[in-house]
């Protein structure tokens, strides 16, 4: 379990936005369960940035920073969020 | 071609040096031929080095100018009367866009030492694959597969379509399914030279336009690449396909900006010429309306070009914008082209007007990167919709 931080919470919101039905946790596999297809993916990403302010290049869109809300946690971290 | 007169010599941003660069490439696009030779010298110029960055061996011009040499170029070859090389250009564009900037954006050190220097020199010639016959707009239903082999490397099989530069592409960009879940990671993407063993290129397929690009089916039977020709690493195929599209739909259209430019003049000057009545149809309030609107539509469509180009050199370009700009060119592209038509009148069915190639070039801008309604279908999600 993650201690919020604020990024966290724009996190979820940006997957639940992205994914109305989602009811899973943090560890949820979000791709491989099928919870965000492509296209969520990016708006996931598009959100994230709008909200973060951070950019996120083209070369990071990859399954392993968004398989999960704590992967995209791990990965923001490393952006400086 | 001296080392002073190539940008690398210089800060192209609106310089006078850039403007005498320009000409050059204006003087290069007169004679070129279509060909692996006109490549080459276009290379030389370091048309193919323009956008990447000084320190990956590139000229570092970034995208505006990148843009503006492509426009230059089309309209120097509308302008000398060498028809056919709209279509190279924008076979050079797809080279460019959909194979070399991937590369730089997605690859290792590795892969981009191995291949990167070759294809800015124009010796080796790119080309993308992901359309199939099967899987058009709908290309995230492709079939081609690459499965893991017991040598850590990669086993391919499929068939691509309508592959822009495949006659004489040295490697190939090929996307590919690695897992059989309709999902985000399912697609990879994979470097595969034209000389592995099991890919073979069928001849050229018959287009009407872009003349001078050729396009054609790639057959993968059991192809086998190492792990170094993954790109991004498997599950990246879908990054790098939005990658490749974003930089494709903002500038393919370039040099189509500059065919449209050498088009009007040409067309203004046969307004000048031709007399009915007795005197130059140029003077007629229905002919001088047809040239000014098209004077309209190319400066729309070179406002938002270079307006793109200019927001992608800040970092600015995201998937709506680059489908707008798509989108906009190409609508503009082809209502010019039917506008400066109806100034030929019947002539207008005579290629040597280069009326039948503009029009037939401006219809295949409606398709290639996507149609018309993909484009319209990304622009409303950037709105929210
Ligand atoms: C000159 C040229 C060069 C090309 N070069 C390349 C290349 O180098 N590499 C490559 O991979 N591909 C290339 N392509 C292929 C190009 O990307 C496809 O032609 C394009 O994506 C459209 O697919 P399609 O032709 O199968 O049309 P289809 O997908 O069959 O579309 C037919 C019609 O249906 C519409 N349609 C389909 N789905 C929808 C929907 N969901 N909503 C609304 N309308 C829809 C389309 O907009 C279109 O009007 C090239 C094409 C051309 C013409």
């Amino acid at each position: 379990m993650t201690v919020d931080d604020g990024v966290l919470t724009v996190i979820r919101e940006a997957v639940h936005k992205a994914a109305p039905a989602f009811d899973g946790d943090d560890e949820t596999q979000l791709i491989t369960q099928q919870v965000l297809d492509s296209l969520a993916v990016l708006k996931v990403a598009s959100r994230l940035e709008n909200q973060l302010g951070v950019p996120i290049r083209d070369a990071e869109l990859l399954p392993r920073n968004f398989a999960s809300i704590s992967a995209m946690r791990a990965f923001l971290a490393t952006k400086g969020c | 071609m001296t080392l002073q007169s190539s940008p690398r010599a210089f800060d192209p941003s609106g310089t006078e040096e850039f403007a005498h660069w320009l000409d050059g490439v204006r003087a290069w696009a007169g004679t070129a031929a279509p060909d692996m030779s006109g490549w080459r010298s276009g290379a030389a110029l370091d048309l193919l080095a323009l956008p990447v960055a000084r320190g990956e061996g590139g000229a570092g011009a970034g995208f505006l100018a990148t843009c503006r040499a492509f426009e230059t170029a089309g309209e120097g070859a509308v302008l000398s009367g060498n028809n056919v090389l709209g279509g190279f250009l924008f076979a050079m564009s797809a080279h460019l866009w959909a194979c070399q900037e991937p590369l730089l954006a997605f690859g290792t050190d590795e892969q981009r030492a191995a291949y990167l220097p070759d294809m800015m020199a124009g010796k080796v010639c790119g080309a993308f694959g992901a359309t199939e016959d099967g899987a058009g707009s709908d290309v995230m239903s492709m079939r081609t597969r690459a499965v893991r082999t017991d040598t850590e490397g990669w086993c391919l099989n499929g068939v691509k379509t309508f592959v822009t530069n495949a006659p004489t592409a040295d490697l190939f960009l090929v996307l590919a399914r690695t897992s059989e879940h309709d999902s985000y990671g399912s697609l990879s993407a994979f470097l595969v030279p034209r000389s592995s063993p099991g890919l073979s290129v069928g001849s050229a397929t018959e287009i009407v336009g872009p003349a001078g690009a050729r396009t054609a089916v790639v057959r993968l039977a059991d192809v086998t690449v190492g792990e170094q020709a993954c790109l991004g690493g498997e599950g990246a195929g879908f990054a790098v396909l939005m990658h490749a599209m974003r930089h494709e739909r903002a500038f393919i259209l370039a040099p189509a900006v500059g065919l449209m430019a050498g088009m009007l003049r040409r067309t203004v000057e046969h307004a000048r010429r031709r007399s009915q009545f007795g005197r130059p149809i140029a003077t007629y309030d229905a002919v001088r309306e047809r040239l000014v609107d098209a004077a309209l539509h190319l400066a729309a469509a070179q406002d938002v070009l270079r307006a793109t180009a200019g927001s992608a050199d800040l970092d600015e370009l995201d998937q709506a914008r680059a489908a707008l700009t798509k989108l906009h060119v190409s609508r503009e592209f082809n209502a010019l082209s039917n506008r400066l038509a109806d100034v030929y009148g019947g002539y207008a069915m005579m290629p040597d007007t280069g009326i039948p190639q503009l029009i037939h070039d401006a219809l295949a801008s409606r398709f290639y990167s996507g149609t018309d309604d993909m484009q319209t279908k990304i622009i409303a999600e950037g709105l929210g919709l």
